[in-house]
């Protein structure tokens, strides 16, 4: 067989779909898998200097890339800090109707204005006190007398491009960038369906990792390493059968893998009361109030009736809590958007999970500019509060310190415990890639298929 | 309502309503603090020692707390930035250089 059409024992996500209990949606229902080819992906990707560089000049000071929630910045003067490599931006609320990105340094001296997120009434530099207004124009220059040679009206902050969809607000650190509108129009029609504006974000854990940007963001677009890295997930992950839609000419793709049914390297002997047990044992992620999964009560897990599936009951349980928790109806979900991992990545290294529960975005970014760090970032966002409740403010980034583990983090239940398995493997690919004498790393052709779309399109920046 | 400061050593005192900070309080009297920022919480040049009624003062927020950690490089202790402050009764601070605009 020719690469490509190869596919997994087991049933696929659609026949999965076939089932569901509510009509699927036709962005659900397309299977898309344009071929790449099946090259090797030359190691010099994630250790050289060189393509470091390459990265930072080409990509991250031309792409657009994901900033913040609009949360982070709801009152005037609020902002935060996005630093990729040696650039830094103060994304601000600048009035009520307005966002902007001032490139974060004083126009006197170069001293960075701001170190930190906040609220501030104008941005004042620490080094001779020059200040500017929220608007970036000049507001106050510290003996006026010694700069007859300033004029204020071109003593304004440079600024780079901002767009904002569905909550989430995007920068552009090249003033001659396409529009925001042509950047997110695809992905946007895409993701209809689930309108983020209204999450709030329940949690936001940012870490310092020993390993190439890459090489961290490469481990959170496929569901093939579940085998080897989350053995426990298997009893109710369908992890090789998962369904992975790429398009060669968009810069977004997409994975479908289904929970509550049985990975296909161990669903031989397994019951579907296995599953659904499993399942509660095992899926207990997030915390009470923000659609925590589900817990086994104290009389024991639900049993699956002759002839159901786990997936049947799982979905019916979790509708009927998440309706209990958020005070609103779930029944025009289908089963699929409550069990299962639809993530979507988006060029250079946005990758968020949509569907009815609390979803996760992760973000990637080079620390500093060093090739063998980045910064990995996991936003956790809930639906919408209740209606009438208060909306909760965005919660400071918490900054996993050297020694604590995912797990510590009580507010992801047994989420931790993944992320770690995850995250322990991360330093040790970086530490193979040198080690190995081989000049590629060879990729699944299907499974991995996101990954080598992702190097099409960094190829493809580089070249312009 | 209005809390009433006292500044030493030069004695003055002032009332502080409970919607305005003791440096909007101050200019409303018309007292001039040592200020570069003119009250925006982000030059740290209105840091003033609290003597009596800490009780009185408001919680030190982010943005003052920036300020002693970024801008003074000192740790609060009994000092606060009155641009930030804000009185529920009597205090009495010590801040050199507070005297009446017109002198």
């Amino acid at each position: 067989m020719p690469p490509g059409p190869a596919r997994s024992p087991g049933p696929s996500v659609q026949d999965y779909l076939d089932a569901d209990s509510r009509p699927v949606p036709d962005v659900l229902r397309y299977d898309v898998n344009e071929p790449l080819g099946s090259q090797d992906i030359s190691v010099d990707r994630y250790v050289s200097r060189a393509w470091h560089d390459a990265e930072v000049e080409k990509v991250w000071r031309r792409a657009w890339q994901f900033a913040c929630r609009l949360d982070q910045v709801q009152n005037v003067g609020d902002h935060v800090i996005y630093e990729v490599a040696d650039d830094s931006l103060i994304v601000m609320r600048t009035a009520p109707d307005e966002i902007k990105a001032y490139f974060n340094a004083c126009l006197h001296r170069g001293r960075k204005l701001r170190s930190q997120a906040g609220t501030v009434s104008e941005l004042r530099c620490p080094f001779h006190s020059f200040a500017w207004n929220l608007d970036g124009s000049v507001k106050d220059i510290p003996c006026v007398w010694d700069f007859s040679h300033v004029k204020r009206e071109e003593f304004g902050l440079p600024e780079a491009r901002v767009g904002t969809w569905s909550g989430f607000v995007f920068v552009n650190l090249d003033p001659d960038c396409e529009p925001f509108e042509d950047f997110i129009a695809s992905l946007a029609t895409e993701l209809q369906r689930w309108p983020m504006d209204d999450r709030t974000i329940y949690l936001h854990i940012a870490a310092e990792i020993g390993c190439n940007w890459k090489v961290a963001l490469e481990a959170f677009i496929e569901s093939f390493h579940v085998i080897g890295t989350h053995p426990q997930l298997m009893p109710w992950l369908a992890d090789a059968n998962s369904q992975y839609d790429v398009r060669a000419g968009e810069h977004w793709n997409r994975t479908i893998t289904v929970q509550g049914a049985p990975s296909p390297h161990i669903a031989d002997g397994l019951s579907e009361q296995d599953v659904l047990d499993s399942y509660y044992e095992t899926r207990a992620f997030y915390s009470a109030g923000v659609g925590r999964d589900l817990t086994t009560p104290e009389d024991g897990a639900p049993e699956v009736p002759e002839g159901g599936t786990a997936r049947q009951v799982l979905a019916r349980q979790l509708r009927a809590q998440l309706e209990t928790t958020f005070g609103r109806t779930f029944s025009d979900y289908t089963d699929s958007e409550l069990l299962d991992a639809i993530q979507y990545f988006l060029f250079p290294n946005f990758c968020v999970f949509v569907g009815a529960r609390t979803n996760a975005v992760y973000r990637f970014l080079p620390a500093g500019n060093d090739p063998e760090r980045c910064i990995a970032e996991v936003i956790l966002l809930a639906p919408p509060p209740r209606r009438g409740a208060e909306r909760p403010e965005p919660p400071p980034v918490r900054w996993l310190q050297k020694g604590e583990n995912f797990a510590d983090i009580t507010e992801l239940g047994l989420l931790g415990p993944v992320f770690d398995q995850d995250y322990f493997n991360l330093p040790y690919i970086q530490q193979g890639l040198h080690t190995t004498r081989k000049p590629g790393i060879t990729l699944a052709t299907y499974q991995e298929s996101r990954i080598r779309h992702f190097h099409r399109l960094l190829e493809q920046w580089l070249e312009r | 309502m209005e809390a009433v400061v006292r500044v030493l050593p030069a004695g003055l005192r002032f009332g502080v309503r409970d919607d305005e900070t003791v440096f909007r309080a101050a200019a409303r009297a018309g007292l001039r603090w040592p200020t570069v920022c003119g009250g925006n919480g982000s030059c740290g040049t209105c840091v003033s020692t609290v003597v009596d009624g800490a009780e009185h003062c408001s919680p030190v927020g982010p943005l003052e707390q920036e300020v002693f950690d970024t801008v003074l490089h000192q740790p609060l202790r009994d000092r606060r930035l009155v641009c930030q402050l804000r009185v529920s009764g009597p205090v009495t601070m010590m801040r050199r250089g507070v005297r009446p605009a017109a002198q």
